[in-house]
């Protein structure tokens, strides 16, 4: 081997202590973990060690005698950059340990650290010997090192939460910008040097003494913390803190994540004195308000459904089921409601039969909506109830009223009705023409009279807000077939011609048949009056949708277009009929509009003067 | 008193009708058409006595007013309908009280139909009995 040449030409008497100290120098070469590249002073390799082949691939036959600035292994670049050291080292001159790309034999780039020096043999240059070490590992390592160092850092300067570091005397060692931009300074070195305390009022110090004494204990923990900006006023922050402790646990100071929650603090507030303004006007509202889970169990009542039922303490109350107040006979219809009000989300003015807590009964209304949060889900279900027995007392006065008022009319109306009617049948014997004549003009007064308290107190039922409407499935064709029977006599009287026009599989509509009559029997009765001898009449009904469409149209008189507004009015008769037949009341249309509004539909007419009238009434199915 | 019966010579009917009104014209009204259609006639003035007329005589038909002393005719309505005989008897309520409650509560105690005096003539409610007597 051509290692250390000079040791052999110039020893050459030693020679058994030389070839020992050669071999162990060769082991040490082969041995060495680093790469081991000998040079002549040409720059030709002489010798390489075992770890050149194991690292980059190449066996010594392959570089052995090769120049260094024409190997495989480096490139165009690197081969400057060894020829320029070489150069430098040939010469004498020292040069520091640098960094090189090699490429493998198959292809792969590493870096060694390459360390190279001149081997002198009486004082020449004998060759020069470079030692590589792998260092591709340490620049990965340092490569993400760097990467992840540049990553953190980015993190703490753009983060949105301030980032406070301060040292094991509270002194303030690093803020992040935002930090800085939070307490509104503008440069980090504003706040860096000082204590923490001199960024909180005395209050706050003699919390942050605890929080820091806690920290020195290594606790972590979040707490909120008011500290000063800048200009006097005041932050609100939530805080992450951590200790720094060193291996030994020695505390070294503190860490906190700091975000600004002024905002968040004052929707709170806002919040907080919105919930008190509710709660308030809950708590102080004269009708009972009760608030029940989705289950139908009592979670909270204010003091007025307290009064209402006669409990003394809501604990009586919360969670028991809300049929609590409830008569049981409601029950069913009470569930049937609670399933409409989740479905609708709401219902209305329910009158049920309530209880009190010692079991008397008393009419109650109730309103119930289902509350939901903002994305829409169902919470709780929120009940007024009230106690309607005043009201329920006064309707029932009310009603009472009207009807005996019209019992009492109806009366003496009924005597004349009747004697009239006995002396006009012969029984008493025979009247002279006049007087006949006369007793007739009595008969028809006192009719007349009866229809006018009839329409009288549909009036005041209307208006008293006291007619019962009481839907049933009803044929509306059979309605009109039992009144145009019952007006017969009128319309064959003036030779009328009538028209009924069907559609075939009439759907029932639920309507109060009493009041399908009231509309029929008023329509076909001005139709009838209203309409000269030998007129047409035709009532149709069709089916729209979800409705029904009544109309009923004649050839009469019809309406002036300057009276068509107050045709409904009450007591309003227009001129062209008043003096035709000056019996109307001017009640007819009103009663009938009224109704149909009530129970949900529609009434309108279509009319020329002399020509005729339609009118058209539309009742919902339901 | 109060009770008055007319025996008529000849009757076509031998159907007996109890008029029950405190309204001493319209009953006499009454009275008068039932007779001239040769019912036996039994009258009573108020709501007790009619209840017991009915009770004791058990006439065919009965014209039954509501709004009576003693006893309001929905009352009798009701007893009658709890005794064997009065469970089944024909009853007409003939009142001008127009109120859907007690048009509602004399319909479900089985009266055969509810008239109101004002609107109706006399031969006509004397139709209405005879048709439901099934006399001509």
């Amino acid at each position: 081997m051509a290692f250390l040449d000079c040791d052999r030409i110039e020893i050459s008497d030693m020679n058994r202590n030389q070839n020992n100290k050669e071999n162990r120098y060769k082991t040490i070469f082969e041995l060495s973990p680093e790469a081991i590249v000998i040079l002549d002073i040409e720059g030709n390799i002489i010798d390489i060690n075992g770890r050149v082949y194991d690292w980059l691939g190449y066996k010594p036959e392959e570089v052995i005698g090769k120049n260094i600035f024409s190997v495989p292994f480096l490139d165009k670049e690197n081969k400057i950059r060894v020829k320029e050291n070489f150069t430098l080292r040939i010469s004498g001159k020292q040069v520091d340990p640098y960094e090189l790309e090699f490429i493998t034999k198959d292809g792969k780039k590493v870096i060694g650290r390459v360390m190279g020096t001149p081997f002198y043999c009486d004082e020449k240059i004998l060759c020069v010997i470079i030692m590589i070490s792998d260092i591709t590992k340490n620049k990965e390592i340092e490569k993400s090192l760097k990467e992840s160092e540049e990553k953190y850092r980015r993190l703490i300067e753009l983060a949105q939460e301030g980032v406070w570091l301060i040292d094991e005397k509270a002194v303030t060692t690093f803020v992040n910008p935002r930090m800085v931009e939070m307490l509104g300074y503008k440069e980090e070195k504003e706040m860096i040097g000082r204590h923490l305390f001199s960024f909180m009022d005395e209050q706050e110090v003699e919390i942050a003494k605890q929080n820091l004494e806690r920290r020195k204990k290594g606790i972590k923990e979040q707490h909120d913390f008011e500290f000063f900006k800048k200009d006097g006023s005041k932050i609100y922050t939530s805080l992450e803190t951590s200790p720094i402790m060193d291996k030994n646990g020695k505390y070294l100071g503190a860490l906190a994540v700091v975000a600004d929650i002024t905002q968040r603090r004052e929707m709170e507030l806002k919040i907080k004195e919105s919930e008190e303004k509710y709660r308030n006007i809950i708590t102080s509202s004269p009708d009972a308000i009760t608030i029940a889970d989705l289950n139908g169990k009592i979670i909270d009542c204010n003091q007025a459904t307290l009064d209402l039922h006669g409990f003394s303490k809501k604990t009586e109350l919360i969670g028991k089921d809300a049929f609590t107040f409830i008569a049981r006979k409601d029950w069913p219809r009470a569930s049937d409601n609670m399933k409409k009000t989740m479905e609708q989300g709401f219902i209305k003015n329910v009158e049920y039969t309530m209880i009190t807590k010692d079991g008397r009964e008393f009419p109650g209304e109730l309103s119930a909506s289902f509350v939901k949060d903002p994305s829409g889900k169902p919470v709780f279900f929120m009940a007024i109830t009230k106690d309607i027995s005043e009201r329920k007392k006064t309707e029932q006065a009310k009603t009472e009223f009207v009807s005996l008022a019209s019992h009492q009319l109806r009366t003496p109306l009924t005597t004349i009705n009747w004697y009239v009617e006995m002396l006009l049948g012969g029984r008493f014997g025979s009247f002279k023409k006049e007087q006949k004549e006369y007793l007739e003009e009595i008969y028809a007064a006192n009719q007349q009279l009866i229809k006018l308290v009839n329409l009288l107190l549909n009036v005041s039922r209307i208006e008293l807000g006291t007619l019962k409407i009481k839907p049933k499935r009803i044929d509306v064709s059979k309605v009109a077939d039992r009144e145009i029977k019952e007006l017969l006599p009128m319309i064959k009287n003036k030779n009328l011609k009538i028209k009924k026009d069907y559609i075939k599989n009439l759907p029932l509509v639920n309507a109060d048949p009493d009041i399908m009559v009231i509309i029929i029997q008023n329509l076909l009765n001005n139709a009838i009056n209203y309409t000269p001898k030998n007129g047409r009449i035709n009532l149709s009904i069709e089916k729209q949708e979800d409705n029904i469409l009544i109309k009923i149209s004649d050839t009469g008189y019809g309406i002036p277009d300057d009276q068509k507004s107050r045709i409904f009015e009450k007591f309003f008769r227009a001129d062209n009929v008043a003096e035709k037949e000056p019996e109307g009341t001017g009640l007819g249309l009103y009663i009938v509009k009224s109704v149909i509004e009530q129970s949900g539909g529609r009434v309108w007419f279509e009319s020329k003067e002399n020509r005729g009238t339609t009118f058209f009434v539309k009742v919902p199915f339901n | 008193m109060i009770e008055q019966t007319i025996n008529i010579k000849k009757t076509l009917t031998d159907k007996t009708i109890l008029i029950v009104d405190d309204d001493i014209s319209a009953s006499r009204a009454l009275v008068n058409t039932f007779k001239f259609e040769k019912f036996n006639v039994l009258v009573a003035k108020n709501g007790e006595e009619g209840l017991k007329l009915a009770l004791e005589k058990h006439p065919d038909i009965i014209l039954l007013d509501i709004i009576m002393p003693k006893m309001d005719g929905l009352l009798i309505l009701g007893k009658l309908r709890e005794d064997n005989w009065g469970k089944d008897v024909p009853v007409i309520v003939l009142t001008n009280l127009n109120e859907i409650e007690a048009t509602a509560r004399a319909v479900k105690n089985g009266a055969y139909d509810f008239l109101i005096k004002s609107d109706w003539k006399l031969e006509d409610i004397v139709k209405k009995v005879k048709e439901k007597l099934n006399l001509k």
